[in-house]
């Protein structure tokens, strides 16, 4: 199993990124359709997918994101970046059970660490079988530069930023502060080919 | 008495790699949302409207200002790609 990492896709819609950002609304009607650029059918609602996330001593729930009952299985998930609002972005997660049709929701930064272990359905059913996007999309020109900080300890932080490779291609460079940890590298990304 | 032998964790690094997946996760979790899945309706006519919204959608034609345009426009995908509408995997 190879690791993670994520390049940077931009997909503009400027009225898609728009809506998403603007939900959820306090009447609004959920779940509701939208549409981003050639015809990704999203359903989104403001539910938490993260239920359970960290309850560590439940194997379970830990690290499993929720999700509802799809018409077909979720057989991929991808990460979404709204559009920047002062010094921060919101993040969203889709879970794809079609190659052009998913569930949209929001989501907290932290997923993208690691795999989710498994989607946990409502009944209790889960699903292990499924990929995670190695690209995240975004609508803006807006270079991704992310500052996550433990309220309880500021030492303790994320960093998320948009950095461009020596082929040009931007990609996310991701950055855990841990206080006494030791200092450490984990999963380094390859060496980009020179673009001859 | 069990030996600890017998753990699924005796190999220390899956331990240890865990405990600091918990130690580095937790204090920075935070609950993105504050609804259950449960309180929407999933109904079948939920994924058809979006589909059928979907299929009537006419995008706005991209234009794009020129910043960073020569970073990015390489992971942007072309209008006749048959890729476009899916994230690349």
């Amino acid at each position: 199993m190879s690791a993670l990492s994520y390049h940077v896709q931009h997909m503009p819609d400027p009225a898609f990124w728009q809506v998403l950002a603007d939900h959820p609304k306090p009447h609004g009607q959920y779940p509701c359709p939208l549409t981003l650029g050639s015809r990704i059918a999203f359903v989104f609602a403001p539910f938490n997918t993260q239920e359970g996330y960290a309850d560590f001593g439940n194997p379970k729930k830990c690290m499993h994101l929720v999700v509802p009952s799809t018409p077909a299985p979720i057989t991929s998930l991808g990460y979404l970046f709204g559009p920047p609002t002062g010094m921060s972005r919101r993040m969203f997660v889709a879970f794809f059970y079609r190659s052009n049709e998913a569930v949209l929701a929001e989501c907290s930064p932290i997923v993208m660490l690691h795999k989710p272990l498994g989607l946990r359905l409502q009944s209790g059913a889960v699903y292990t079988d499924f990929s995670v996007a190695s690209a995240v999309l975004k609508g803006d020109d807006a270079p991704i530069n992310l500052l996550y900080a433990s309220p309880s300890n500021l030492d303790l932080s994320l960093v998320i930023r948009e950095e461009a490779d020596l082929a040009g291609k931007a990609n996310l460079s991701i950055q855990l502060r841990v206080p006494m940890l030791a200092s450490m590298t984990v999963n380094p990304p390859a060496p980009a080919r020179l673009p001859i | 008495m069990t030996s600890t032998t017998d753990s699924p964790f005796f190999d220390p690094m899956p331990a240890l790699v865990w405990n600091l997946v918990c130690r580095m996760l937790g204090p920075i979790y935070t609950e993105a949302q504050p609804h259950s899945v449960s309180v929407f309706d999933w109904s079948q006519a939920v994924w058809d409207q979006a589909l059928d919204i979907a299929r009537e959608h006419k995008p706005l034609p991209q234009v794009r200002p020129p910043r960073n345009r020569g970073l990015l426009d390489k992971s942007q995908p072309s209008s006749q790609s048959s890729d476009v509408g899916a994230f690349e995997l």
